[in-house]
């Protein structure tokens, strides 16, 4: 990997030098108190100007005018943007990274050249997969989709549906065979936001922001050509997401975790005075928990260096995925409860929240509430024990319930 | 830049470790060697010598071969795998402090012996509270013409009983550290096996009664070698680090299969979540532990300062593989409680690589003095 990384040193020094000239200054400053509008417009403006920089779509092919950068490029480019505090790229995440690639893979031609052209544009898409029913056990949604002529109607209830409200399309699983094992019975449809019976409301998180919403879905009329992939094929087509994203994201995540995270952390501890009046830092303590979270991020850092070669080497994630997500998310969760826990009271009084700061938004006890939505989204951390268990070392699963 | 086998050279040398060590080093065969005066198998060890493996890291113009830490690691890791004792770490420590060293005619003297496996060099590096703190050394040493004298008691020196001779470290009375070599056989000395908990590896406590040695036995002036020093410390966490990941590793796997054959309430316990999680926690720590592992030893080959690398291996990969030697004995159940199971062995070998060359809660406190004083770039 350092070979491919020396090579790729001209392509660091452009991006370097992009983000420079095109990095918002202050925009911290900014997004402090943000509202939710104001979080949007801002993500809006912040898409054109990765678009111009042809940054956007890092990850798709040109042919589909993505930029078509390899693995590595992303990796570097990804570590760029960190290393420049740029905001990230939240508002479209869901349409660049699940609904884009999903079309790509399982989309036919029309689809594609329908919907792909828009999200480069800036259409916002979001997920309508989890129900309040479904969560970990995803297979076992309720929503309904009957055929109705050449429309599917749908009925049913989504949740934790991130940009719902800002969202013009939404990926949607519903199901249209109840009697077939609860897998097999899975329809994926490009749902328009904005048809009738389309119900959008916020979910207020644990961190008082609004970021997820719920979908309430009212005998919403959805095209038979809206279908992605064959009636029934739905949860085929969703595994079928381009997974290696997943490994990306993540070292995205931790250079901005190393750097406002942890880095952070060392200066807070450095700074901070102890009850007794003596610097913190000279408490054993805190110095231990300093030293072990730094510790655990090195470990991780080169758990990522291992990861990502075998990526680009097997072209997808295997279950190294699950380890590092695992231990990232885990790693997250304890350095914001130490810090939050080293502060003291000073850490119980709220300030505005850091609207696009993204996981480090250097109020600990807001982020170790926040830091939740990593160990809990994407797959809960006791689903990804069990993929480890299951893949990793082979053994049984539990009996499914009959 | 070091020689480095090839990736598949690396692999042939895996295979031939294990197969050599699950043929030779069997759970029965470490059980006769528990209470073993030695404490390991001197064929064995004769066998691993005209192998080559403890000459691996050093360089040909002292009878080594030359190649990398990162090749050693490969033995060390299937060492530990088969919980086989030897004394391969305490030599490969002794040969680099040597080499560290400005005495060069003592390691011509000295390192082709240990290259060729034909001594056994003990480090005595550890006070007699069993820190390896520079300020804490108990052994002292003092100048007198032309060598020094050391006085004073080190305790938990690994092969200390079976060592021709031991590297040893004093605080000098002008101040710093001084490195010598000290004949087992010299006048003064007295060596005492300690009763261990491991009895896979032996410590010893070694008392100098104001024993001379002589000028060309240091390794450095007298009171000059408190870098060295910390570096050889460096390499003994980062062995003892490479050691604890090999019986990891092992002990998981052997807890993995037991979890798919034993059956209560009619299925295999493994498929039971309680006891999943378990192993997957164990999966984790493995792999954390071989990244921290491997960081470490890329640094010990790119040549740079490791007590920084060896602090982030100990700190986070001690007490991980400490967790899953734990959760093994936990997920085997009333049998992994037993002597007749090997459950104990793995507990006990990981227990002792925690703690030998600094706690965890020692290099920790190295490394939060670096960040803290903004000596180390998070």
């Amino acid at each position: 990997m350092i070979d491919e990384l020396t090579a790729l040193e001209p392509f660091r020094q452009q991006v370097r030098a992009w983000c420079a000239a095109n990095v918002p200054g202050g925009w911290r400053e900014r997004q402090a108190g943000a509202s939710h509008a104001q979080f949007a417009s801002f993500h809006r403006r912040w898409g054109e100007v990765l678009r111009e920089g042809g940054y956007f779509a890092p990850h798709w092919p040109a042919e589909w005018g993505g930029a078509g950068f390899s693995l590595m490029q992303r990796v570097v480019l990804a570590e760029e943007l960190a290393r420049a505090d740029a905001p990230r790229n939240v508002l479209f995440q869901v349409a660049l990274y699940n609904a884009g690639p999903t079309i790509l893979h399982a989309g036919t031609d029309e689809q594609k050249a329908r919907f792909l052209p828009p999200i480069l544009d800036g259409t916002v898409w979001c997920q309508g997969f989890s129900e309040p029913n479904a969560g970990s056990d995803l297979a076992s949604l309720e929503t309904r989709a009957v055929l109705d002529g050449d429309e599917y109607v749908v009925t049913g209830q989504k949740v934790w549906t991130s940009a719902a409200n800002e969202a013009d399309w939404c990926i949607l699983l519903a199901r249209t065979d109840p009697a077939a094992p609860k897998r097999k019975g899975i329809t994926f449809l490009l749902m328009d936001m904005h048809a009738p019976g389309v119900e959008v409301r916020p979910i207020k998180q644990a961190t008082g922001q609004s970021e997820f919403g719920e979908l309430f879905l009212d005998e919403v009329r959805v095209p038979v050509e809206n279908r992605l992939g064959a009636e029934n094929e739905g949860w085929a087509v969703t595994n079928s997401t381009l997974a290696s994203e997943r490994g990306v994201v993540v070292v995205e995540l931790f250079e901005r975790f190393r750097r406002n995270g942890i880095a952070e952390f060392v200066r807070a501890v450095g700074a901070w005075t102890a009850e007794s009046g003596a610097p913190l830092s000279d408490d054993d303590g805190a110095r231990e928990l300093v030293a072990e979270r730094y510790a655990e991020a090195v470990v991780l850092r080169q758990l990522l260096a291992t990861m990502v070669p075998n990526i680009v080497r097997r072209g997808g994630v295997g279950s190294e995925a699950s380890i590092v997500k695992l231990f990232y998310s885990e790693l997250l969760q304890r350095l914001m409860r130490d810090a939050a826990a080293l502060q003291g009271l000073q850490a119980q009084i709220e300030q505005p929240a850091l609207m696009s700061a993204g996981l480090e938004t250097g109020q600990w006890l807001y982020d170790y509430i926040n830091s939740f939505s990593w160990t809990i989204g994407g797959g809960t951390s006791e689903i990804m024990r069990n993929i480890i268990g299951e893949r990793e070392l082979g053994l049984p699963r539990e009996p499914e319930v009959a | 830049m070091t020689f480095q086998l090839s990736e598949e050279e690396r692999s042939e040398l895996r295979d031939a470790a294990r197969r050599l060590l699950v043929d030779r080093s069997t759970s029965l065969h470490v059980r006769q060697l528990l209470d073993d005066e030695a404490g390991y198998d001197t064929a064995l060890w004769s066998s691993i010598a005209e192998l080559g493996w403890p000459a691996i890291p050093i360089p040909e113009d002292l009878g080594g071969m030359g190649a990398s830490y990162t090749d050693l690691a490969v033995i060390l890791h299937e060492l530990g795998r088969q919980l086989t004792p030897s004394p391969l770490i305490s030599n490969t420590i002794a040969a680099r402090a040597l080499q560290a060293g400005a005495n060069t005619a003592l390691a011509d003297e000295l390192v082709p012996g240990l290259a060729a496996g034909e001594t056994v060099l003990g480090v005595a590096l550890s006070s007699l509270g069993g820190s390896y703190d520079s300020s804490q050394l108990s052994v002292r040493s003092r100048t007198t013409s032309p060598g020094v004298v050391l006085h004073g008691t080190a305790r938990f020196v690994p092969d200390g009983h079976v060592a021709d001779a031991l590297v040893v470290a004093a605080a000098h009375d002008d101040g710093g550290v001084t490195l010598t070599v000290v004949d087992t056989s010299a006048p003064g000395v007295a060596i005492t096996a300690e009763d261990t908990f491991d009895r896979t590896r032996r410590l010893a406590s070694v008392a100098l009664d104001n024993v001379e040695v002589a000028g060309d036995r240091l390794l450095g002036d007298p009171g000059s070698m408190a870098d060295t020093y910390e570096q050889t410390v460096g390499l003994g966490a980062i062995a003892a680090v490479l050691d604890a990941v090999g019986a990891a590793e092992r002990i998981l796997e052997v807890s993995t299969e037991y979890a798919k054959g034993r059956m209560q309430f009619d299925r295999p316990i493994g498929s039971f979540q309680a006891v999943k999680h378990h192993l997957a926690n164990m999966f984790t720590d493995v792999e954390a532990s071989r990244a921290a592992a491997a960081f470490a030893v890329d640094t010990l080959d790119a040549g740079s300062d490791i007590r920084h690398a060896a602090a982030v291996a100990k700190s986070f990969a001690g007490p991980a593989c400490v967790r899953v030697a734990s959760l093994a004995v936990q997920v085997h159940g009333g049998i992994g409680f037993t002597w007749e199971h090997d459950a104990h062995l793995f507990l006990k070998r990981v227990s002792l690589d925690e703690a030998l060359f600094g706690t965890p809660k020692w290099h920790r406190q190295y490394l939060a003095t670096a960040l803290l004083e903004e000596r180390l770039e998070v």
